[in-house]
Order: C-alpha cells, then structure tokens, then sequence
C-alpha cells in the first residue's frame, strides 16, 4: 500500500484529487483479489465519495489511516507461507516441463503445475505423488505410439509392469527387422523411453510395479 | 503395519528430473 500511496509524488495539487481517487480503487482491486474485503470495501465506499468532488489534505489523511489500520487487522488474521527465492521457479509455472511438453501433453499440465508447486512449498511426498500421475501419462502415450494391445484390458487400466513388458516386445520384435534409420531412431525412442521411466521408478522405489489406485488417473479430476 | 514411503527434498528433485527427461523424450519422439 505504501508504494501505490507514495506514487507521483512530484504530481502538483491540482493533480492530488484525482491521483487520491485513483490510489483508494487501486488499494480497493488490490485486496480484493488477495480476499482482504474490509479494507476494500472501505476504500471503495471512500472512492465513491469523492468522484463528485475534490478531498481536503486532512481528509485524506484520515482516511489513509484508517485504510491502514484496516489492512493491519486483516493481515493479522492471515498466515503466510515462505518459499526461498530458489524454489520460486517451481511455482505455478505453466510449463516446468518444458513447451515441448505442455503441448504434447496437455492432459498432464495440472499435475506438472501440481507437482512444481508441492514441491515449492517443501512437500516433496506429494510432488512424487503428482509426478507419478504425470510419469503414467507419458507410459500410455508411449504405448498408444507403439500400438501396444493388452489381451482383455483396456489400456488405461493395465498395470505399469504390463505395459512396460508389452512396450519391450514390440522394441525387440523390431530389433529383429532389418537395420535403417528408421529402425534405429525408433529402438533408440522406446528403448531409451522406458530406461528414463525406469530410473524414475528407481528414485520412488516401486518395485512391483502394481498400480496404486490412488495415483490413477483414468477418470478426469474432480479440481 | 503398512507404511507409505516418503520422499525427501533431494529425491522429490531427482524423481522430476527423471521424470522430466522422460516426457521431454516422448514429446519429441511423439509429435
């Protein structure tokens, strides 16, 4: 509040009623977004006053004040939460992972963003929790790529462990054909692809690989 | 008793950057 009361200090008087009206709806959409509604609604109900005429210094002086006291009371009842200038960077960001990834895969965007921000805030049980969700995305987007079918299950509901094998018969069926760029640059995709998810399965310590129910993402998010 | 696993900082980090590469590789390879 002090910046938005301090600003255009070098504006003559004849600017100061205008630049005052201007200051208490500033001060209003300000903390209206941040939820603070007494101390908006006290400026907005002071903005209204004044449209029609001009404020006495000792005026605005007293309403100023009383906006003061107003956010003070209201921030005590708030709690904030500290996140290091270096975790800043995790923090609602629309693509952590990358354009390349927030394009191709839109569907995972609120995970990646929910990830970025656990983490951010230190909750690191819950970022592995997300990334898993997003991890899962990636694995059926490979196995669509590599037309993999599972006998009597849908692939949304296979198991990690089976769509992971059903992903390797395919790159060693391939492997099998004849050598070229194009059977190359593909066994280096599915090969390399499920090296990296395996890594990440590693760091987590799955080891059976069995679905967990909680991290399914078959259904679309309630929020 | 069942206990969950829990991560700390430093493996919640190296799990997104696994993770990270892993999507990056298939949105190259994918488009």
């Amino acid at each position: 509040m002090t910046a938005v009361m301090q600003r255009d200090l070098n504006a003559t008087d004849k600017d100061a009623p205008r630049l005052f009206l201007e200051t208490l709806q500033d001060i209003e959409s300000r903390c209206r977004v941040q939820g603070l509604t007494h101390t908006a609604t006290l400026a907005s109900h002071n903005a209204g006053r004044y449209v029609d005429r001009d404020v006495y210094p000792s005026e605005a002086e007293v309403i100023m004040s009383n906006l003061s006291v107003s956010l003070a009371r209201e921030l005590e009842q708030e709690y904030f939460v500290h996140i290091s200038g270096e975790r800043q960077r995790y923090l609602d960001s629309d693509a952590l992972f990358g354009s390349d990834v927030k394009t191709t895969f839109p569907e995972a965007a609120m995970d990646i963003r929910d990830a970025g921000n656990c983490f951010a805030l230190g909750l690191s049980t819950s970022a592995v929790f997300h990334l898993m969700r997003v991890a899962e995305y990636g694995l059926r987007a490979l196995a669509r790529k590599a037309r993999v079918r599972i006998k009597k299950t849908p692939l949304e509901w296979a198991e990690w462990r089976v769509i992971i094998d059903a992903i390797k018969k395919k790159a060693d069926a391939m492997a099998l054909k004849p050598r070229g760029p194009r059977r190359e640059s593909l066994l280096e995709f599915y090969r390399g692809s499920i090296a990296e998810f395996e890594a990440s399965k590693m760091c987590i310590g799955i080891k059976s690989c069995i679905r967990e129910p909680a991290m399914m993402m078959v259904r679309p998010r309630a929020s | 008793m069942h206990t969950r696993a829990r991560y700390d900082d430093g493996q919640a980090e190296s799990i997104m950057n696994h993770v990270r590469e892993f999507m990056n590789r298939l949105a190259r390879g994918i488009r």
